[in-house]
């Protein structure tokens, strides 16, 4: 009897013990991993982003500041009532919202859209009197630019890739008021074909259609970026808009050193009644040589502060919408001279890590 | 006989309208290969809670450059670290887990839904209702 309770002892402790390590089994599997082959057919593809990249912006609002600085507005010829202008601008203020939602974010293919708002006043300063009416409208109305497009990165397979951007803007001495009409619309676009050797770097080549330099104008564009192997510095650029030395403190402390070249077409709808019969549009470009310090508040909430110089690019005024190419001599409707200015600016950032 | 037949083309209707995958919560078990290709994830069953982790168990390229293990961010070797955590199934798909992304050392929500028998989506997002995020495809990985 004792001997029946022994053995039946034995065989439950041993079948106990074989169902723990079956248990643990589950976990801890010894696999040929050498062996194994996918189910099905897959395909790899490159990734949007790269190592160390920083983190993608999702919304952001901020303040800038421009500080004085000279304006030397002209007059429109063969118009009296438009005499020449010049003055000291104190201060150029903006606000900028920009958004970005990913529609689609799979690993075949990524759509954003993107929301971009700036709104510009300038300030002159007390008791000037002001007889331009270039001058006029920017001072009573400032300007406009209100935009939104789409960005597809489709990956071709794990080492190759292309960018599509398609997008409108609505550009001018309007307000959220008193709206342009939607007939003035601009229109922008890019496309580029790119290689993505590794996770710490990528780059391609393309061409756009753009209004960076003011007039409409369409030129190659140059993609790179990079992060170093110990992920402490990088490179992130877009030939000609930007271009960005990235040094990494921490993974929640970064700064920019570059420029940026930034741009619109303005129509000028308080100008269409001084200039009979032509369609003022304000070509506005600037050039900013620039410092970013960029630090996490928390995972997703980031503070952005810059500054630098601003160099006034284009501030020129052309009749109506047209291909200019950096090598067309042909006279403005009028010309403006604005000095170079010290800006500065504070936003927060809504970020994807 | 005509209620026969209209009983058979009911039964007919619901198995066409019904979803034509439908899965069980140990589905998942088992190796899985994000669509990068440079890593396997296998899923197993927590033996405490019965919730779903991954391990990260096969790295095409396991060292770094110097011949070291590869490591996150925070200096933690990637082979055989646990970066899926505490996935319950709910209404056909694996939710309220979490991913960890050893390259970037970034905590994603995850919710996994098995479209086909040996492929998953996988859905990594900063918010926990999936609205900003990314999905990967991973598939099923056999013996030869």
């Amino acid at each position: 009897m004792l001997r029946k309770l022994l053995l039946c002892s034995l065989f439950l402790w041993a079948c106990g013990f074989t169902l723990k390590a079956q248990e643990e089994d589950s976990e801890e599997e010894i696999i040929d991993f050498d062996n194994l082959v996918p189910a099905e057919e897959v395909k790899a593809f490159a990734s949007p982003r790269i190592i160390n990249g920083g983190p993608q912006n999702l919304f952001s609002i901020a303040y800038d500041f421009q500080g004085a600085h000279d304006l030397q507005a002209g007059g429109i010829p063969g118009f009296p009532g438009t005499p020449a202008q010049d003055i000291e601008v104190s201060a150029i203020q903006e606000f900028r919202i920009d958004a970005q939602y990913p529609v689609l974010s799979k690993n075949s293919i990524t759509v954003n859209l993107q929301f971009n708002y700036l709104r510009t006043r300038f300030g002159y300063g007390e008791d000037v009197l002001l007889t331009n009416p270039l001058l006029q409208t920017l001072d009573e109305n400032g300007l406009t630019s209100t935009s939104l497009a789409a960005v597809v990165f489709k990956p071709l397979d794990i080492d190759n890739f292309m960018i599509f951007q398609a997008g409108a803007s609505l550009n001018g001495d309007y307000t959220l008021g008193d709206m342009q009409s939607l007939s003035h619309t601009r229109f922008f676009a890019a496309v580029i074909y790119g290689w993505k050797p590794n996770d710490r770097k990528m780059w391609g080549l393309g061409i756009t259609r753009s209004y960076i330099g003011g007039p409409l104008n369409y030129f190659p564009v140059i993609y790179y970026q990079y992060s170093s192997e110990n992920g402490r510095w990088g490179l992130d650029v877009l030939l000609p808009s930007r271009f960005n030395y990235k040094r990494n403190f921490s993974r929640k402390s970064i700064l920019s050193l570059g420029w940026n070249l930034q741009g619109n077409s303005y129509r000028l709808n308080a100008l269409v009644n001084e200039a009979e019969n032509r369609e003022p549009e304000l070509r506005r470009s600037e050039l900013r040589f620039r410092a970013i310090f960029d630090q996490a508040i928390t995972n997703t909430i980031w503070l952005s502060a810059q500054a630098g110089m601003r160099y006034a690019w284009d501030f020129n005024v052309d009749n109506g919408d047209f291909y200019r190419s950096i090598f067309n001599d042909d006279p403005y409707l009028f010309e403006n001279d604005m000095s170079s200015a010290f800006f500065a600016q504070i936003g927060l950032r809504w970020v994807s890590p | 006989m005509k209620s026969y037949k209209k009983l058979f083309l009911l039964l007919a209707f619901a198995l066409l309208s019904s979803p034509a995958f439908s899965q069980k919560a140990d589905d998942i078990l088992g190796i899985w290969m994000p669509s990068e290709g440079t890593s396997y994830i296998q899923i197993f069953k927590a033996k405490d809670s019965g919730k779903y982790n991954g391990r990260i168990v096969w790295l095409k390229e396991p060292n770094d450059e110097s011949g070291n293990p590869k490591t996150d961010p925070n200096g933690d070797e990637i082979l055989r670290m646990v970066n899926l955590k505490d996935f319950v199934f709910e209404e056909d798909e694996w939710t309220d887990g979490t991913i960890y992304d050893p390259k970037s050392g970034n905590l994603y929500y995850c919710t996994i839904e098995m479209v086909k028998k040996d492929k998953l989506e996988v859905r990594g997002s900063i918010d926990p209702f999936g609205l900003v995020g990314r999905t990967d495809v991973w598939v099923r990985m056999k013996t030869k």
